[in-house]
């Protein structure tokens, strides 16, 4: 393309000049919250008094059972990682490629399932498979079990609901996009060939696929390591902590253990970059493997075998069981008197909707999460499609380094990053002209998916050959022109999932703009954290339901552009 | 038409207003030429701007906007993360939050010298009038008796019963909870953490020394949970008959509601904590709205403001003229009782941070 075109000896001081200003900008942004944690766990003062450099708190907390325990746990639990991605690679593959019936509405049912709030949709697991009340351990008592099935407060519980409400959702919303942007002729010239369908996946289509499915691996299983708010719910009584759990104990224990707290955050930097250097690797290797030619996408259609309606069928039964049936508990516990106490003489009420939507917050609060979902949103894929497009497309100086930074912001927990963006607004004179705006939420957003975003639109540019921008470039199109004609339309998919999953980060989010939210800034998210931190579960549930359907619209729309670009289709 | 249905409104608006008005100046009776010129200041600078609990902010809200004209902005959360907000911004000099409603942890902010007097800011006659108050006095957490006023105090610590395991009047002893039939039966709220479980932690091992807390929350294998509410559910559907440190506004919401096997006793060998919940009031020092502040404080610390405070949560105020419906009798103080008074200097600053260490080395953490 255009960057890398043209006589070697002009570019050479060009390339490392823009190298150097990005690797500047992006290190700021990115590196210095990671250095604020790690001078911070050797500091071993009380807040409020001068630096004092220790190695105590390193000391004391890798020197804790706790810690290694929380770490064991965490790595366990990561392990839903794998199953989800054999699971969503499937879930793709039928959805895409054999296009089965209700495809529409198995992935919009997905997408909503991912926008769907944490908390209350746990909390509507809970009533579902609670050991002593669980609603399908009653019916499974009273169909004759002796003890209850399932257990929600376990290691295999706390998987389920994580599979069931995030990870097989997300991964198929991150796989998707490539699947569509792939090639069939590529599956269909193995078919013709003669090999089956297996054989054509396993030699073909995974192949081909792959750094798609390395990006939607390493990003989940990273995200897995720093889940909270359901370990926090359904594994603290159970005495299940994890890594996030962990570093909330720390910062809000009595005294606060900041230095531990920073000292284990220091840990997962290392795990980061354990995966993040062998994956970036992975990605300059295959740089070239272009899926999407000047040929077009053929689009399969003609008439299906029966078992593909089995399929379908069984796709559907799973979507209603991890995303509809949970949902449905919690709209009827929005309207009990007490959530999930179906057994009282009178259990039902509409006063807690009556309360939420008379609660003044209510509105200032959706409209919040609204606007500033739509901007984190849309500032964000700017941003992330620029350095996609600056990794993939230009040979500037240090791509390698800026690649790995971009990976930085996910080396510490949301909290640990809400808390060292407060101190950084308060103590830096510069940084304070930001306080009481909306500007730190919208970059502790835009940063919290800075590497999702980027890689995922990193995989879809390097699936896109250069051929097609080097047409428009003969064609006689400047930079921007073909930038936005042409660039953009061809990863469209993959830029309305980053629009989406960032928007759907701003509407969840609690750990990393708890801290951090302006003065009358609350999202519904915060509200909702609000009512669950003192016991209104029912106002909890009320407001998760409005969250669902703000989602459902968002779903809906997103659906209704997406098809013009090739989601849902 | 017109006449038959805006005639009464209008009419109703009028009266409420006259009443407002009239609950407005007994309130502000007295007052001085230098508050009448605060209160016009305040109108000036905006919204004051508070930190607390979620359940505070709608009446308070109302309530102070009715008697004053003037706007909260109010941040709600857990104690957590606002004590971690609150304090970052009051550190740095900076604060965003004029006023924060705080527990017992105040005291400390003050000693570290983060605080505004709050002395200087009582200006209403009604307020600094000793008479308003129980025992003739305002009553403050800090020896200096300037910075952390505690304008409600509750009884706290009793353990919660389902009466349909363990029958009203068979367990009166704290002591009897070591017996080996409670043993996998009790759950509790997490007491290394600061909030209800930290105060009925310290409160026993206070009373009982750290062996009778070992062989309680280790040998009887005690549910630790962060989560209050979690506590009155278990009891309430009979998954755990025994829990220590629920909260009294839990309790009564799930009585309300129609459980019927909630039972608080009251033990026969330690008689409870004295805590001031969560009603301390925090201002930083240089706050961004240094006149409104002054005006919720006084507003806060008249009939009025304690009356909503009391009302939410169902606790005693210590002003006299505050009569509150429905405040259940085991968090109103008995005369002549001596309860483990923990919002006190000495309490956070010998007592506490020992009992804080053994307690989070008992528990492991």
């Amino acid at each position: 393309m255009a960057a890398t075109a043209g006589p070697r000896r002009t570019w050479i001081s060009r390339r490392v000049v823009w190298g150097v200003l990005l690797l500047i900008v992006v290190g700021i942004v990115a590196f210095l919250p990671v250095l604020y944690v790690l001078v911070s766990s050797f500091n071993i003062a009380p807040p409020h008094l001068p630096y004092k450099f220790s190695l105590d708190g390193w000391i004391e907390v890798y020197s804790n059972r706790k810690t290694w325990g929380s770490v064991l746990v965490t790595v366990i639990l990561a392990a839903r990682v794998p199953i989800a991605i054999v699971i969503a690679f499937v879930l793709c593959w039928l959805l895409v490629r054999v296009e089965i019936p209700g495809r529409r509405f198995i992935e919009m049912t997905l997408w909503f399932g991912f926008f769907l709030p944490g908390i209350p949709m746990t909390m509507g697991w809970i009533l579902l498979l609670d050991s002593n009340y669980g609603l399908l351990n009653m019916a499974a008592k009273k169909l004759g079990a002796d003890d209850a099935i399932f257990s929600i407060s376990s290691v295999p519980g706390i998987m389920w609901v994580h599979i069931a409400l995030t990870t097989v959702p997300v991964m198929v919303i991150l796989l998707a996009p490539a699947f569509r942007q792939f090639d069939s002729a590529f599956e269909e010239a193995a078919e013709v060939s003669g090999s089956g369908i297996f054989r054509t996946m396993r030699r073909v289509t995974i192949p081909l696929l792959a750094p798609a499915l390395l990006t939607a691996f390493v990003a989940s299983f990273i995200r897995s390591l720093e889940t909270f708010e359901i370990e926090q719910i359904v594994g603290a009584p159970s005495g299940i902590y994890v890594y996030g759990t962990r570093v909330y104990d720390l910062v809000f224990s009595d005294p606060p253990r900041f230095a531990q707290a920073m000292a284990v955050s220091s840990l997962f930097l290392i795990i980061l970059f354990a995966l993040a250097i062998p994956y970036h690797m992975y990605l300059l290797r295959t740089a070239n493997q272009a899926t999407i030619a000047g040929r077009g996408v053929r689009l399969q259609s003609g008439s299906k075998p029966k078992w593909v309606y089995a399929v379908s069928a069984l796709v559907i039964l799973y979507v209603t069981c991890t995303i509809i049936l949970p949902f449905a508990v919690l709209i009827l516990g929005s309207f009990t008197r007490l959530f999930g106490f179906f057994f009282l003489e009178n259990p039902w009420t509409v006063n807690h909707w009556a309360t939420v939507l008379k609660d003044e917050r209510f509105f200032n609060a959706a409209l919040t999460s609204i606007w500033l979902g739509i901007a984190a949103g849309l500032i964000g894929i700017v941003i992330f499609a620029l350095l996609a497009w600056v990794l993939v497309r230009t040979d500037i100086w240090g791509r390698g380094l800026i690649s790995l930074l971009i990976w930085l912001p996910w080396a510490i927990p949301g909290l640990v990053l809400g808390l060292t963006l407060l101190s950084l607004i308060l103590t830096v004179p510069m940084f304070h002209i930001f306080s009481g705006s909306m500007i730190p939420l919208i970059f502790a957003l835009v940063l919290k998916e800075l590497p999702v975003g980027v890689q995922l639109i990193r995989a879809s540019l390097n699936q896109v050959s250069g051929q097609l921008e080097e047409a428009a470039e003969v064609s006689g199109a400047g930079f921007m022109r073909i930038f936005v004609r042409v660039t953009l339309p061809l990863i469209a998919p993959s830029l309305v999932a980053v629009f989406l999953l960032t928007f759907a980060a701003t509407i969840r989010d609690i750990s990393t703009i708890v801290l951090i939210a302006a003065p009358g800034m609350r999202t519904l998210s915060l509200v909702m954290f609000d009512y669950a931190a003192s016991g209104r579960f029912e106002a909890g549930a009320v407001l998760g339901v409005i969250v669902a359907a703000i989602s459902l619209v968002m779903t809906v729309i997103a659906f209704r552009f997406g098809m013009k670009v090739g989601i849902g289709r | 038409m017109f006449i038959s249905r805006i005639l009464p409104i209008a009419i109703l608006g009028a009266g409420l207003s006259l009443a407002s008005a009239a609950q407005a100046a007994d309130w502000q009776a007295g007052a001085s030429p230098e508050w009448k010129a605060v209160l016009e200041a305040a109108k000036k600078e905006g919204p004051v701007v508070l930190a607390g609990q979620p359940e505070l902010q709608d009446p308070l809200s109302k309530a102070f906007e009715r008697d004053t004209g003037l706007k909260i902005d109010y941040i709600a959360g857990g104690y957590n993360e606002l004590d971690a907000r609150f304090q970052q911004g009051a550190r740095a000099g900076k604060p965003t939050i004029d006023m924060y409603f705080a527990g017992g942890t105040a005291v400390m902010q003050a000693k570290e010298g983060i605080l505004e007097p709050l002395d200087s800011m009582l200006m209403l006659p009604g307020v600094t009038d000793t008479k308003n108050w129980i025992g003739g006095f305002i009553k403050y957490e800090d020896n200096a008796k300037k910075h952390v006023i505690i304008p409600s105090e509750y009884v706290h610590g009793w353990p919660l019963f389902d009466a349909n395991k363990i029958k009203p009047g068979s367990l009166t002893k704290w002591k009897d909870l070591l017996k080996p039939e409670f043993k996998g039966k009790i759950a509790a709220y997490d007491p290394t953490v600061p909030g209800p479980g930290q105060a009925v932690g310290m409160f026993l091992a206070s009373s009982f020394g750290m062996d009778f807390m070992k062989q309680l929350y280790v040998g009887q294998d005690v549910k630790l949970v962060r989560n209050p509410r979690q506590l009155v559910e278990w009891v309430a559907r009979g998954t755990y008959p025994i829990a220590l440190a629920a909260l009294a506004t839990h309790i009564e919401a799930f009585k309300k509601e129609g459980l019927t096997n909630l039972y608080v006793p009251q033990m026969e060998d330690a008689s409870g904590i004295l805590l001031g919940g969560s009603a301390l009031i925090e201002v930083a020092k240089n706050p961004p709205h240094p006149n409104a502040i002054k005006v919720f404080v006084n507003w806060y610390m008249s009939q009025p403001g304690q009356f909503v405070y009391s009302d939410v949560w169902k606790v005693p105020s210590r002003r006299l003229d505050v009569k509150v419906d429905g405040i259940p009798d085991y968090v109103v103080p008995k005369m002549g009782v001596k309860y483990n008074e923990q919002y006190t200097e000495e309490w956070y600053t010998t007592f506490r941070p020992k009992y804080s260490e053994d307690l989070a080395k008992l528990i492991d953490r």
